[in-house]
């Protein structure tokens, strides 16, 4: 099976379970069907709640994944084994990311596709592993406890020194990989642009995870 | 705190709160409302796996309607003195 194929019956499958939604929300709820589709929660009143722009998300959102009922239904995400999964989701997303990233500029063989679903995969990572910590490392202060405000903290001492030796790795590597291609990373060119708006692209990936990940890891929130 | 690092050596604070929540007949998730903390966090208290700061610790000697003293100490609370509060 040929990777257009794959990605025909994807595209297919996506479609499918798209519109099966839409049937699933018109029919369960009369109210904020559009929101509810795009799988936001939705308080009381109807509202996402107050969006804090200093951390990128609703208070709803918060909320919800605080909430017991978040818990019992999320189970298999909050148990330390589906915390570790997801962290390890992760670190493969980034690994496909690079091999990306290095198949757009030298054709490895991979295919067009590889590119756009290695995409996908990173973000639903991302989102699996913010879910598994209950979004305590994108909490503002006014919605955790103090305990959750310690762990969140800590977890972002440990992930900066995380980031700041995989940065040393990547810029390393993506010199390396310049001097190897035969271009200086000093002169401007299709590899080395590549290579660094797209390493720069799954750093901020990276750096957005990392906090999440260290608390997954470290069992710090969970579900007992 | 289950950061994945053993912390600093550090004067370990015994707790009964488990013991007087239940006396009064509450439930974690009542008793974490009332001290407006998240319900988890009652549960890591109570298996002193976390020390809460002075103001939550009051806070809960507060709703639960007893000293602070009855809940919280650097001693471990031993059930003969408990049964005689």
């Amino acid at each position: 099976m040929n990777i257009d194929r794959i990605q025909t019956v994807v595209w297919v499958v996506l479609v499918v379970g798209l519109i099966a939604r839409a049937v699933w929300v018109i029919r369960k709820y009369n109210d904020h069907r559009i929101k509810r589709y795009i799988g936001w929660h939705v308080d009381a009143t109807g509202t996402f709640g107050k969006f804090y722009w200093k951390e990128g998300v609703f208070s709803s959102e918060v909320t919800r994944a605080m909430s017991p009922d978040y818990a019992t239904r999320y189970r298999w995400l909050l148990s330390q084994r589906g915390q570790r999964t997801a962290v390890v989701l992760n670190v493969a997303s980034w690994a496909l990311s690079i091999f990306g990233a290095l198949d757009l500029s030298w054709n490895l063989g991979f295919g067009d596709s590889f590119f756009s679903w290695w995409c996908v995969l990173l973000l639903f990572a991302y989102l699996l592993v913010r879910g598994s910590v209950r979004v305590i490392a994108d909490a503002p202060d006014d919605l955790l406890d103090e305990r959750q405000i310690a762990l969140r903290n800590g977890s972002y001492r440990i992930a900066y020194f995380w980031l700041a030796l995989i940065m040393f790795f990547a810029f390393g590597l993506m010199s390396g990989i310049g001097e190897a291609a035969g271009e200086a990373p000093s002169e401007p060119s299709s590899f080395t642009s590549d290579a660094f708006f797209f390493g720069g692209g799954l750093l901020l990936f990276i750096a957005a995870a990392l906090p999440s990940m260290v608390l997954a890891w470290g069992g710090g929130v969970k579900e007992r | 705190m289950g950061m994945g690092r053993k912390p600093k050596d550090e004067t370990p604070v015994h707790n009964r709160l488990e013991e007087v929540r239940e006396a009064r007949g509450l439930t974690r998730t009542e008793l974490a409302e009332a001290a407006d903390v998240h319900y988890q966090t009652i549960g890591y208290i109570e298996r002193g796996e976390y020390s809460p700061s002075l103001s939550l610790a009051l806070t809960l000697a507060r709703v639960l309607k007893t000293d602070v003293e009855d809940i919280f100490g650097l001693t471990p609370f031993n059930k003969k003195k408990e049964s005689n509060k």
